[in-house]
């Protein structure tokens, strides 16, 4: 062999054992793929089980979320939501089905919170951000199974996760609760997830301002954050701000009279929970 | 490595970094761009010494020769040309649409400072600051410009005074910045820990806001913008006078609506900071009305003109 092809042939070799090397770096979970993306001005995460092709299936996810942002977005002016809010007779404005049942369902909420949670935070124009993407969390499941046949899923945008089926170690999904730094060396609590979501409504990221729809002030208590469980995101969104908004002692009593599960985290690190029977 | 090998491999490769150089010089930041052209400069580099080793003999001629000395004399004078950047070789620059990530650029000369930052091709800010009587330009004043939005959060650092101190002399700006590292370092723990901790997922509250500057300065969408604030803090340190051993720094601002645009704006006094400290004895740092005790702490800045040009976006970012 020259010696122009040894040198070739040991660049390849070298070049092989790279990329070796970089893919035994890569997270294992034999049998589950996955993929990050952008949406709704935040990062979405999803694995799946199976060996469907993960460009496939994200391409499917990206033109699913695309359609939800051009239905449900308060940032652009050309949403369904916006031209609905802009019409000048709202009652002849067609509304998609979906866009209706979703207008509903927070509208239900609202009601049910007394409030606390509103579709209308600021008296005006509706907004959906509060539980919008839950709803799409909850949509990108149902299209990794009915497209994809996929059973075995964890989809997170934006901090709400949906955990369906046994998760890679079969015990379902390990999902934590995230802890600033400013009360870090607390162990963040971890929940174990099966076909079940959670969501978690907080002020401690930059601009995360939560209006109590009531006072029309930012919210200011003791808690860190309030998550709940819920089997639908889409709630699970909503209730959260609400349960926020609410406080400790208001919002626990709320989650025990409606039997809904909730994790309270405080400023000091200690948790209260409530988990109905 | 064989004569033909080597010198078929450079022409490729020379091929690949004159494109990729081209289009690193005329279009905007590319990171895939980058990316080819500094891994193929590694193969050139390879393969050059390939080359040496080839024909090392004919070289160490060429070396001894005058030629090579004055070659070496043009580069080097070339590349010493280069980073002096005068007027021939900027506009030469300015032919690019991309100087690199970072799309700012600050010149010092006398009394002005001329700050430019282009947040976007279409899109090209110029604050122009005029030192006043105060002014000294053999010993600047400490210096720190910035972007907030509406609610006073900071965007971005356009530019701060790198002496000895900067942190205590601009006590406003740097707060504000503090906080604003502390909440992007949130940002990254979450991943961090996501990964470091072997969980799924982890739920939180939703990062509201981008950490893109871009996204809060360059227009989009006409009804949804929201105005933005260009700051500026100023502070000679030891200036004091018969109410204060060292008078405190200065913030000057101006907001910026890209729904009722305007090419030229100048910055206003708004106060200048004290420090307080909350119940939960976190500190925080508020601005108060300038009164009659400040005296030549007023006169170190002149003027700060702001000047935007927009152009129609050339497509999208």
């Amino acid at each position: 062999m020259s010696n122009g092809r040894r040198w070739l042939v040991r660049i390849f070799a070298a070049g092989l054992l790279c990329i070796l090397a970089w893919s035994l770096t890569r997270p294992s979970g034999i049998g589950f793929a996955y993929f990050t993306g952008e949406a709704f001005a935040t990062a979405y995460h999803v694995t799946y089980a199976g060996d469907r092709d993960p460009v496939t299936v994200q391409q499917a996810v990206d033109a699913e979320l695309a359609r939800i942002d051009a239905m449900a977005s308060t940032w652009r002016n050309d949403s369904e939501l916006m031209r609905y809010n802009r019409a000048e007779d709202p009652e002849s404005f067609e509304l998609s089905p979906e866009l209706a049942l979703l207008i509903e369902r927070a509208e239900a909420i609202e009601a049910q919170t007394g409030g606390a949670f509103s579709l209308r935070p600021d008296g005006g124009a509706i907004d959906l951000s509060g539980i919008a993407k839950g709803h799409a969390v909850d949509r990108v499941v149902e299209l990794l199974w009915r497209e994809f046949g996929i059973k075995d899923c964890l989809v997170d945008i934006g901090g709400e996760v949906k955990a369906i089926g046994d998760g890679p170690k079969g015990d379902g999904w390990r999902v934590g609760l995230y802890l600033p730094s400013t009360i870090a060396g607390i162990e963040a609590p971890a929940l174990q997830l099966r076909d079940t979501s959670v969501a978690t409504s907080g002020a401690y990221f930059k601009g995360d301002h939560i209006i109590d729809p009531q006072t029309g002030k930012h919210v200011v208590n003791d808690l860190v954050s309030v998550s709940v469980i819920h089997a639908s995101n889409t709630d699970a969104d909503a209730l959260a701000t609400a349960l926020y908004v609410m406080g400790t002692e208001r919002g626990l009593q709320w989650a025990e009279d409606n039997a809904i599960h909730a994790i309270f985290l405080f400023n000091d690190g200690t948790q209260q929970t409530h988990v109905p029977d | 490595m064989k004569r033909q090998w080597v010198s078929n491999l450079i022409a490729m490769l020379f091929v690949t970094l004159a494109v990729t150089g081209l289009m690193g010089f005329f279009l905007p930041f590319n990171l895939l761009t980058v990316s080819v052209h500094s891994f193929v400069g590694f193969i050139f580099i390879t393969a050059i010494s390939f080359h040496i080793k080839n024909n090392w003999r004919s070289l160490r001629g060429y070396f001894k020769k005058r030629s090579a000395v004055v070659l070496l004399l043009c580069v080097a004078g070339f590349i010493a040309v280069v980073l002096w950047q005068p007027p021939p070789i900027k506009a030469i620059l300015a032919l690019s649409d991309n100087l690199g990530p970072d799309p700012s650029r600050f010149e010092l000369d006398g009394q002005r400072m001329l700050y430019r930052y282009d947040p976007a091709p279409h899109y090209r800010m110029q604050l122009e600051v005029m030192g006043g009587l105060a002014y000294d330009a053999d010993q600047p004043p400490f210096v720190a410009i910035w972007i907030e939005n509406r609610s006073g959060y900071h965007i971005k650092s356009l530019y701060h005074s790198e002496q000895e101190g900067y942190a205590t002399q601009l006590p406003y700006w740097h707060h504000k910045r503090s906080e604003y590292l502390k909440y992007k370092r949130e940002q990254e723990a979450l991943t961090d820990a996501e990964r470091a901790s072997k969980l799924d997922a982890i739920s939180s509250a939703t990062e509201n806001d981008s950490f893109d500057p871009a996204d809060y300065i360059v227009p989009r969408d006409a009804e949804r913008d929201a105005p933005y604030r260009v700051m500026i803090e100023i502070n000679q340190p030891g200036d004091a006078n018969t109410d204060h051993a060292d008078q405190p720094s200065l913030v000057y601002s101006i907001e910026v609506d890209n729904r009722d645009p305007r090419t030229f704006q100048v910055l206003e006094i708004v106060g200048y900071p004290k420090a307080e400290q909350d119940a939960g004895e976190a500190t925080t740092w508020s601005l108060f009305f300038v009164d009659e005790t400040i005296t030549t702490a007023r006169e170190l800045l002149d003027s700060a003109l702001l000047r935007i040009a927009r152009d129609e976006p050339r497509g999208e970012r």
